[in-house]
């Protein structure tokens, strides 16, 4: 409005102002001009006059000089040739130019004429200046013509006053009657005269020529015709001025006639504008209107709202792209539908617009923005609602009031195996079990019609016929009148649950129950549980440690890599089991077996570590107990006779290293057994742990002592130099042991005999050198009491003798002379024969029948060992098969193998094939392998051992604690049995340590999962000690000394039926 | 407009009136202490107004610059030497080539008073003298393309043009420079000009004799204004027959000889020339058109012979001689 009114305003005033300046420039260039040119015509006339005067001045004789006339010619001339002047006489009109012409050639001719005047004028001045001159001269000359003289000069210059020809022919007629004289002054001054009168004359001529000029009237002709053109020119310029004004006048007068138009037409405009605009402004939609220049022509109040950030911009005349990129710096584009024309606008503060620009007729343009912010919310929301309906964790099921399926989501058809194809249309009895269902459908019904939420559990079943639990809601949908129009079914499938939950309930009873320690942690080490087993071990309270880390309970004892190593294992493998040193609450340390396991999620995410642990420290008592009672002597604390063959075959190896020779002594006291019979064993064991003194005082520290047994001590020289050096041992030995014994309040007198092999030269190992000292000793003992002997020839002899053994040996397996007896294993619990030992017998021609002892450390050291073990086994699978005929089909045989035979090939595989040969069943055998084995804990030894597990055999250690292996150690083994040396049963129940070896094996055992068979159980107190320690198996003479095949069936019988009331049998090996 | 006008002319003739008043009473104060000079037919020069000096000397060296001439050997002060009366002190000089002129050199000093130029008058003002000596073969036989290509090698020259005019280096603004420099060529403080302007003592009693002589003899007739003639045309021989003049002179008549006529070719204008001025006649032997005369004393004597008709005796000549060496001013270049 207010730019049209200014539009208005300017143009008015601009018609107006260029009115008045047409107005001025017309006037101003014609005055301006005119005036120019009337001075210069003013100052023609005035030069012409001046240039007159100096004419006349100049003809009667009164200017004397001609700088004035040579000024005003300069001047006339001037200002006919400035080119300023000229120009402004250009564009006159053709009479006027004419005129001009006219009058400026009188003026040229004046001028012309003017200068002849000068110089005539100058000549006729000449004459009378020069007059007084000549009179003198006459006066001097001719005084007496002088008055005559006189009287012609006064004419003369009466002629020059009135120019009167009457004087000049009085001068002529007066100079005639001079002519007499002819005197030079009177010749010169009738000259002078005449010359004179005749310039005056002609100056009078070219006077009255000059007079005759028409300049006068060329002037005011040109003047007067210069006037009337002049005020033609006026009267032009007036009558335009008049037409101007007019013109003008009408102009405003038209103008101001237009602008109430306008204002009118305006107003109504903008009435209908205000109009449309209220309305436009009214509409919800947001709406701009532009014109074909994309100028903004009326946006409405909500298109301001719609963009509040452009209010600056809707003003009318902005350009579209403005405020379209304006617009689109805080909005970004959706594709609304399928028109392209019909975008959707996504603000930044999350309102949506539906835009459309449709073309004008006059090619326009006409925006239009819908808010749909609240429909796009909506769907949104359906969108989402429909999207958690489609991955809810939980079956729905919609219905109609009458039970007819409508929909079911995805997880319904996932848990019920139909999809909504095929339940759609049905009832939701499509997914019913039958009759089976805990469900009261007609409360349920009823429930649901009342508009009641109902919760229950099906039992229903899968499309493939499987059942499975549901719990469901089922909620009523009322429209807006409150009708109901459908059912939904929220269910979800519970079995998974039910058992878990059952599985939880067992697990925490375990938890709660268990003897092991069990500790939960985060995955950052922080304790979330303990269980009572835990508080009951470590002495620390659930409370005491939730939210610690098991830190606390770190002894100091590990190394310091430990736990890296343990909890890079963790990582790399998930779990980690060994044993750990902790610390208890009252601060004192223990061992404890720790298996950690990491617990991950369903996606491999670390959730929890679990801990289980369980107390070692009996167990581990136990373990160094039996370590101490198998290799050292109880009594005497020196090393028994098994440390002593381990060590021998270590100094054997150190010697055959470095060339040396080493010695051993086998000492045999003197009349110890009439001291312990006579005085007790009490006296006797005195007796020996001062022997043992008196010994160990004898001998070097690199030296080694052993009780080999009773009363044998052994003693080992390491790097002898020569057997002499024995010797002096030896008889020191025999010194020592002269002196009394203090003993019993008496004094005590013993002796000993020593024998001495030495190594390389007297054996090729351990064994033989014992056994020759052994025989060297025998011979000292022979040759009378506190002697020393040595290993001689002789006795080579005795070996020769064992190599004659060693031949019958292996004639032995060719001719058949080995027999395989069997003695019983029998479970107390089941009061049952579960198993039975192979032990081989040898029928030798000439000596009768021979124990195991007496060969099988030969056959171990010949290798015969090898066939004769295979031949064990060929004959108990075959035996076995033959019991198995006679009806004995869940007896066990127990099949000894050593290590030898390992070395020597035997494995699984060659058992498979001796046992599958005899077709017998692998399950009932036994391979009993000795500690040893383990010697070599290599993997190799695990895998042979595994070998045999896979043919389904078992694998039993035989002679158990006689080792020095550790319980925790066999666990790395497949072993299910553990056989206890009888050297252990032998003493019980009297000998306590035993006793409580005893227990401790079979408490371990039993920790281990391993099952125990004691050997060499040979009293019925044996038996009922075993038995009250929980020992399951024994063996022994008690039940039954080995037996032939054939005799066996009876004795099982015998034992069976003989449980009840055991007694003791005949003991004979 | 038209009021204007009126006012104007009712005003002018009223302002005259005043003014004439005025110098009536001046004038009339004046005669108590001293002679009455001012209606003498011979007028002090005035100063040449309103000169550019830059103006001037560029002109100055342009009027020394030979290569106004075709063979680059001819300039203006060539002919009209500025220390001897601005005039050559040959009849008729050398032009380019050793060509030799038809009429004497009048002097350029105070040549811009004269109402023509040249002896016989053909050229109406300076403007239209520059071009005479340009043109012409015996002088400097050139013209103003080529004078201006010459002029317009010369970087120096070029830039003072430059400086000057708008429209730089051209036959029009050389002409113009030439001309400011001899507008400067003015003689002033003549001794006789001093007398006029009241100082007594400027001019020795011989000189005053001569002066009322010259009157006397009507000499005064045409050597009269500021400049002591230049204003009028006189006939050569006014009241006594010239060809006694030719025949004496010895010389063949020539074309020059016949005055204005040469110019207009009107039978009364033969033998009309432009009266010399006499400022420094006392410097510019030899005289007349011609050159014919050496001494001025022989000057007078032949003026007086053929324009006055009188044989004028030698102490008159002499006293009128010393009377025109009291007409002579000064000028810087005169006395270079």
């Amino acid at each position: 409005m207010i730019w049209f009114k200014t539009r208005l305003y300017l143009t008015s005033l601009f018609a107006i102002v260029m009115l008045a300046c047409l107005f001025y420039l017309l006037h101003e260039d014609q005055s301006q001009s005119g005036q120019q040119r009337s001075e210069i015509l003013l100052q023609l006339q005035v030069l012409d006059n001046a240039l007159d005067l100096e004419v006349m001045l100049i003809s009667s004789m009164q200017q004397q000089n001609y700088d004035e006339i040579v000024r005003l010619a300069q001047q006339l001339k001037q200002q006919e040739t400035d080119p300023d002047m000229a120009r402004l006489f250009l564009e006159l009109p053709a009479e006027l130019t004419e005129k001009l012409k006219q009058y400026r050639t009188t003026l040229h001719q004046r001028v012309a004429l003017a200068e002849r005047i000068k110089t005539l004028a100058s000549t006729a001045r000449n004459g009378l200046n020069y007059m007084p001159m000549l009179v003198d001269r006459v006066a001097e000359t001719h005084s007496a013509r002088l008055p005559k003289v006189e009287a012609i000069v006064n004419l003369l210059y009466q002629y020059h006053i009135f120019k009167s020809d009457l004087d000049a022919l009085e001068i002529k007629h007066q100079l005639e009657t001079l002519n007499d004289d002819s005197s030079e002054s009177i010749a010169d001054l009738k000259f002078h005269i005449q010359a004179n009168l005749m310039a005056q004359t002609q100056l009078t001529q070219l006077l009255a020529e000059y007079k005759q000029i028409p300049n006068k009237t060329a002037f005011n002709q040109l003047y007067s015709a210069y006037l009337s053109y002049r005020n033609k020119e006026a009267q032009q310029t007036e009558y335009f001025n008049s037409v101007l004004i007019g013109l003008t006048t009408v102009l405003i007068l038209l103008l101001t006639f237009l602008y109430l138009r306008l204002i009118r037409s305006h107003q109504q405009t903008e009435q209908v504008r205000l109009r449309l605009k209220d309305g436009v402004d009214n509409i919800r939609e947001a709406f701009a209107l532009f014109d074909a220049e994309n100028r903004l022509i009326l946006s409405n109040r909500n298109f301001c709202n719609y963009y509040p950030w452009i209010s600056e911009l809707l003003k009318p005349g902005t350009d579209k792209e403005i405020i379209q990129s304006a617009i689109d710096a805080k909005c970004r584009y959706l594709q609304g539908s399928n028109s392209d024309l019909r975008l959707v606008q996504q603000l930044d503060n999350g309102n949506y617009y539906l835009c459309s620009n449709s073309p004008t007729n006059e090619d326009g343009e006409v925006w239009v923005r819908v808010d749909i912010t609240e429909a796009r919310r909506g769907e949104q929301e359906l969108r989402k609602l429909s999207r958690a309906l489609e991955q809810s964790p939980a079956a729905v099921v919609i219905t109609d009031t009458n039970g007819v399926i409508e929909y079911i989501n995805p997880k319904a058809e996932q848990v019920s195996g139909y999809t909504l194809e095929e339940v759609i249309g049905k009832r939701p009895s499509v997914f019913s079990s039958g009759d089976i269902s805990p469900v009261n459908y007609q409360d349920m019904w009823q429930q649901m019609l009342a508009g009641n939420a109902w919760q229950g559990t099906f039992l229903n079943r899968r499309k493939n016929g499987q059942l499975y639990w549901e719990s469901a809601t089922i909620s009523a949908v009322r429209d807006l009148r409150g009708e109901i129009t459908h059912f939904v079914a929220v269910k979800e499938d519970i079995s998974e649950r039910r058992s878990t939950e059952e599985q939880l309930r067992m697990n925490a009873a375990v938890f709660e129950t268990t003897n092991e320690g069990i500790i939960i942690t985060t995955p950052d080490a922080r304790i979330i549980s303990v269980n009572p087993a835990f508080t009951h071990i470590t002495g620390y309270t659930a409370e005491e440690v939730i939210g610690k880390t098991p830190q606390i309970f770190q002894s100091g004892k590990q190394k310091e890599n430990f736990y890296q190593e343990m909890w890079q294992t963790l990582e790399q493998d998930g779990s980690w089991s060994g044993e750990v040193w902790n610390k208890r609450r009252n601060g004192s340390v223990y061992p404890q077996w720790l298996s950690i396991a990491a617990v991950r999620n369903s996606d491999g995410q670390l959730e929890q570590y679990v801990a289980v642990f369980s107390d070692m420290t009996q167990r581990k008592n136990d373990e160094d107990k039996i370590r101490q009672q198998a290799n050292f002597d109880a009594l005497t604390s020196l090393p028994n006779r098994i440390m002593l063959k381990r060590e021998l075959e270590q100094i054997q190896q150190l010697c055959d290293q470095s060339g040396e020779s080493f010695a051993l002594l086998f000492i045999d006291l003197d009349r110890f057994k009439a001291v312990n019979d006579t005085l007790g064993h009490s006296v006797g064991d005195e007796m020996l742990q001062q022997v043992s003194l008196r010994l160990a005082s004898v001998i070097r520290d690199t030296d080694l002592l052993t009780r080999f047994g009773g009363d044998e001590f052994v003693i080992v020289l390491q790097k002898i130099a020569d057997p002499e050096d024995a010797a002096q041992t030896a008889q020191r030995v025999i010194e020592v042991l002269k002196p009394p014994f203090q003993l019993a309040a008496r004094s005590l007198y013993i002796g000993a005999s020593v024998g001495i092999s030495c190594y390389p030269n007297d054996a090729s190992n351990g064994d033989s050198m014992l056994r020759n000292a052994d025989m060297a000793m025998y011979l000292a003992k022979d040759r009378g009491r506190n002697q020393y002997q040595f290993f001689n020839a002789e006795m080579r002899e005795h070996v020769r003798n064992k190599t004659d053994l060693e031949q019958a040996l292996r004639l032995a397996l060719e001719r058949n002379e080995f027999e395989l007896y069997y003695q019983p294993i029998c479970n107390l619990k089941r009061r049952k024969v579960v198993a039975v030992e192979a032990l081989i017998r040898w029928h030798q021609p000439d000596q009768g029948l021979i124990g195991p002892g007496e060969f099988i450390p030969l056959a171990e050291e010949t290798g015969l060992i090898q066939p004769i073990g295979l031949w064990v086994l060929q004959r108990s699978c075959e035996q076995m098969q033959q019991w198995q005929k006679l009806g004995i089909d869940d007896l066990l045989i127990s099949v000894n193998v050593s290590s030898n035979q390992r070395h020597l090939g035997f494995d699984a595989q060659v058992a498979e094939n001796i046992i599958s040969k005899a077709g017998a069943d692998p399950r009932k055998l036994v391979f009993e392998i000795t500690e040893s084995m383990f010697l070599d804990s290599s993997d190799e030894g695990v895998t042979w051992l595994n070998q045999f597990k896979a043919l389904g055999a078992q694998l039993a250690i035989d002679d158990f604690g006689t080792g020095y292996s550790s319980l925790s150690y066999l666990k790395q083994f497949p072993i299910d049995k553990l056989k206890i040396d009888r050297a252990f049963v032998r003493d019980l129940p009297d000998n306590k340590e035993d006793a409580s070896l005893v227990s401790a094996i079979i408490a371990m055992s039993q920790s281990l999962n391993l099952e125990l068979i004691a050997e060499g159980v040979e009293t019925l107190e044996q038996l009922q000690y075993l038995h009250e320690l929980n020992c399951a198996n024994i063996q022994g003479f008690l039940l039954s000394k080995p037996v032939t095949a054939e005799q066996l069936p009876g004795v099982i019988e015998r034992i069976e039926s003989s449980f009840p009331a055991l007694t003791s049998a005949d003991y004979e090996i | 407009m038209q009021a204007f006008k009126q006012y104007n002319r009712a005003h002018k003739p009223r302002r005259q009136i005043i003014f004439s008043a005025v110098m009536s009473l001046l004038l009339l104060s004046s005669f108590a202490s001293a002679m009455d000079l001012s209606s003498e037919p011979i007028k002090p020069i005035k100063p040449a107004s309103e000169l550019n000096q830059d103006k001037v000397s560029l002109g100055r060296d342009l009027f020394h610059d030979a290569r106004l001439s075709s063979d680059n050997t001819i300039s203006c002060a060539s002919c009209h030497s500025l220390k001897h009366g601005g005039a050559d002190t040959s009849a008729v000089s050398t032009g380019v080539g050793g060509a030799l002129g038809s009429a004497n050199t009048p002097t350029v000093y105070n040549s811009s008073l004269n109402f023509v130029q040249f002896w016989n008058g053909r050229a109406a003002d300076l403007l239209e003298q520059v071009n005479g000596p340009i043109h012409n073969p015996v002088e400097m036989n050139s013209n103003w393309p080529l004078i201006v290509r010459n002029l317009s090698q010369d970087p120096g020259l070029q830039s003072r043009f430059s400086t000057l005019y708008s429209d730089g280096l051209n036959a029009g603004n050389i002409r113009d420079a030439i001309i400011e420099f001899e507008r400067s060529l003015i003689t002033l403080n003549a001794p006789f000009d001093r007398w006029l302007k009241g100082d007594e003592s400027a001019i020795s009693d011989a000189q005053k004799q001569g002066y009322r002589l010259f009157k006397s003899y009507g000499c005064i007739s045409c050597h009269q204004g500021s400049n002591v003639g230049g204003n009028m045309y006189a006939r050569f021989g006014a009241v006594k027959d010239i060809s006694e003049y030719f025949s004496d002179r010895g010389t063949p008549m020539s074309e020059t000889d016949l005055g204005r006529y040469t110019a207009t070719s009107d039978a009364l204008d033969r033998y009309l020339f432009k009266v010399p001025s006499l400022r420094l006649a006392s410097r510019t032997s030899p005289y007349f058109h011609d050159g014919s005369v050496t001494r001025l004393e022989d000057a007078i004597k032949i003026m007086g012979r053929f324009q006055l008709g009188r044989e004028i005796p030698d102490e008159h000549i002499t006293a009128i001689s010393a009377f025109i060496k009291s007409l002579t001013g000064e000028h810087p270049e005169l006395s270079r």
